[in-house]
């Protein structure tokens, strides 16, 4: 059978300026992970991955009144909730890949794909943590 | 009626055990608290909980390391764990996930509902190790 990955139209934005934002961020991550009957691994795995781009984004940042926009997605497979993706946008002023870096061993943890684009001057970072490991 | 789930609450601090106890049994669980490590180990083998919830920072052996030593036990691995916790980096909550915890509850301002939501979801419908 055909695997089909899709979107669940039901997803959260939040807007992240300091660390409270974050706990926001997390507490909502776990409503829709209740209500789609995701398991709390890869909710927790989400919540670390949140925290570890917020970090970057508003303590390692070049620009001190950065903030970021995260937008939380159910990923669905075959119509089926399989995980979440993670779409955050944000202003950076230096190379975003050099700043991963620093937050290796958290993100190769946290999230199983990772794509960075860059439109403007706003980098938009895409994650995605699946319910088990490499599943796409 | 049906009985109270047992929960092994494993916390240092008194005034803290004794907030989330109250929170607990409010909610219809009994509960049994630990304030080390080692004690945490040895009522976990005697009662045989159905969840415990676990700080990270305890006398003794830490909540990582209780974690890791309940999850090689075959006697207790079964039981799901959930770290509650002030250490509330990504680093502390991917030590928590690999050393075999079901779920990492950071101490913040919803600490309270985000552990009762996580104990109803692993408690009548346990953990299928995804992630």
């Amino acid at each position: 059978m055909m695997t089909t990955i899709s979107y669940n139209p039901d997803y959260v934005r939040i807007h992240i300026a300091e660390m409270y934002d974050v706990a926001v961020g997390r507490n909502r991550l776990r409503q829709l992970a209740d209500k789609y009957y995701l398991s709390t691994i890869p909710r927790a795995r989400a919540a670390a991955a949140i925290y570890t781009i917020t970090d970057l984004v508003l303590y390692k940042s070049d620009n001190p009144t950065a903030a970021l926009d995260l937008d939380i997605y159910v990923l669905l497979e075959n119509d089926e909730a399989r995980g979440f993706e993670l779409q955050f946008s944000a202003p950076f002023t230096t190379d975003i890949s050099q700043k991963f870096l620093a937050a290796e061993w958290q993100l190769e943890r946290a999230c199983d794909e990772i794509g960075i684009s860059n439109r403007g001057s706003m980098d938009h970072i895409v994650m995605r943590i699946w319910s088990k490991r490499g599943v796409v | 009626m049906t009985t109270p789930k047992c929960i092994l609450l494993v916390e240092d601090s008194p005034t803290q055990s004794q907030q989330y106890a109250a929170h607990l049994r409010a909610n219809n669980y009994e509960t049994i608290i630990a304030e080390d490590g080692f004690l945490a180990l040895n009522m976990a083998e005697r009662h045989k909980p159905d969840l415990i919830v676990l700080d990270v920072n305890l006398p003794g052996l830490d909540g990582f390391q209780v974690c890791r030593r309940l999850k090689r036990d075959e006697n207790l691995a079964s039981i799901p764990v959930v770290m509650l916790t002030a250490a509330d980096t990504a680093i502390d909550t991917l030590h928590g996930i690999e050393a075999g915890a079901d779920d990492y509850i950071p101490k913040d301002v919803f600490a309270i509902e985000n552990l009762l939501s996580t104990l109803q979801t692993l408690i009548t419908q346990p953990a299928t190790g995804g992630g």
